[in-house]
């Protein structure tokens, strides 16, 4: 009797009514991964681009291609790294098609480094303080435009985000010894602005 | 400075470094959220951007196919100016082909050359024939020479002539006189 229930064929309407469910428990669980990773996707592409419009258009981007491939997410990696991982690609991508259109190229809202210096936590500080912080903060923005694109993301995942190396390493499709080496590359020109701050 | 996720095979940051580090993590941070808290203007301009970009495109591509189609008919015509204008030259025969200036400089020197050549060769004339006076009257006056003295040679000679030819000696004398 048993076995008959359980190999009996679902109707029509009992099907529709478990795939809405699905897709319900799905929806709702995309809900939740943006709003949980929402902005660090974006701190990621703003630091990355320094422009907010951009930052934005691409952080949209991201979840609407993640919500397309959502399905098809295995949980090999975590939700951030795959969400890291599509805004990386779409970044490099956005650049790569920029180069090309190169009558587009001198139009960009990019903020310039004394503007993104500008930027502080407020907190109890001293003036004297906010004035090394902000000279600190130009030196790190400096060192960071001198750097080699995968170098520039591998940093800033790493000192913006404060992803471990692991999951640098999965997001940009890196070994842990590369992300290492861009790693040291870019501390060592960092150090090299706050010298010649110094 | 410490991070949340601290990765133990990493060196340890100078503490100058790390409070640099951490400034702009910080920095980073206070940027995106006051970027976030800002009314949002992202939707619309992701529906307008194309459409704007592709209307610039658009007024591009004409005006480039404009300008690409006047550069086209310009040169046709021009062209075909050229060929007209060769072959009226053609028929029209070499006198009226018009001359560059290159050309007519060179036909102005061409014609002062040949003027010097002409006033040249007339001297050389003038010089020739007083030459040929000279040695002309030379010659009248070589032959006139000769004349004399055949003639003083004669007289002497018909002197000489024996008895029996003394009249016409005398005769001849007279003619000569005469």
């Amino acid at each position: 009797m048993a076995a008959g229930i359980l190999t009996r064929p679902l109707d029509e309407a009992a099907t529709e009514a478990l795939s809405a469910r699905a897709r319900g428990t799905a929806t709702e669980e995309f809900a939740q991964i943006v709003t949980r990773h929402r902005n660090q996707i974006f701190r990621f592409l703003l630091a990355s681009t320094r422009d907010i419009d951009l930052a934005e258009t691409l952080t949209q981007d991201c979840f609407l291609k993640a919500h397309r491939n959502w399905s098809g997410f295995r949980g090999e990696s975590s939700a951030m790294t795959w969400l890291m991982r599509i805004a990386i690609n779409l970044e490099k991508d956005h650049w790569r098609n920029r180069r090309l259109q190169f009558w587009r190229l001198t139009r960009t809202n990019s903020v310039d480094l004394d503007e993104a210096s500008e930027w502080l936590p407020s907190g109890e500080r001293s003036a004297e303080q906010k004035l090394l912080a902000r000279e600190q903060v130009k030196a790190v923005w400096r060192a960071v435009e001198g750097l080699s694109a995968r170098q520039k993301t591998v940093f800033l995942l790493r000192y913006v985000d404060e992803m471990d190396l692991g999951e640098i390493a999965a997001a940009t499709g890196l070994s842990e010894g590369t992300v290492k080496a861009h790693l040291s590359r870019g501390l060592t020109k960092v150090r090299e602005q706050m010298k010649g701050r110094a | 400075m410490s991070w949340k996720k601290d990765n133990s095979t990493e060196p340890a940051l100078e503490p100058e470094l790390a409070e640099a580090l951490g400034n702009f993590r910080q920095s980073v941070k206070a940027w995106s959220e006051a970027a976030l808290r800002q009314p949002r203007t992202a939707e619309p301009r992701k529906v307008l951007t194309p459409v704007r970009q592709l209307s610039w495109r658009l007024v591009l591509t004409g005006a480039m196919a404009c300008l690409l189609a006047v550069g086209t008919v310009g040169a046709i015509y021009v062209h075909h100016r050229g060929v007209e204008q060769a072959a009226g030259v053609r028929r029209a025969g070499p006198a009226a082909r018009p001359l560059a200036p290159e050309q007519k400089a060179a036909m102005a020197v061409r014609g002062q050359a040949e003027e010097q050549d002409v006033d040249h060769a007339a001297r050389e004339l003038v010089a020739v024939q007083r030459l040929l006076a000279q040695e002309d009257s030379e010659t009248r006056a070589d032959a006139q020479v000769d004349e004399d003295l055949l003639a003083a040679v004669d007289t002497d000679v018909a002197r000489q002539v024996p008895a029996a030819m003394e009249p016409l000696a005398q005769l001849a004398d007279e003619g000569a006189s005469q």
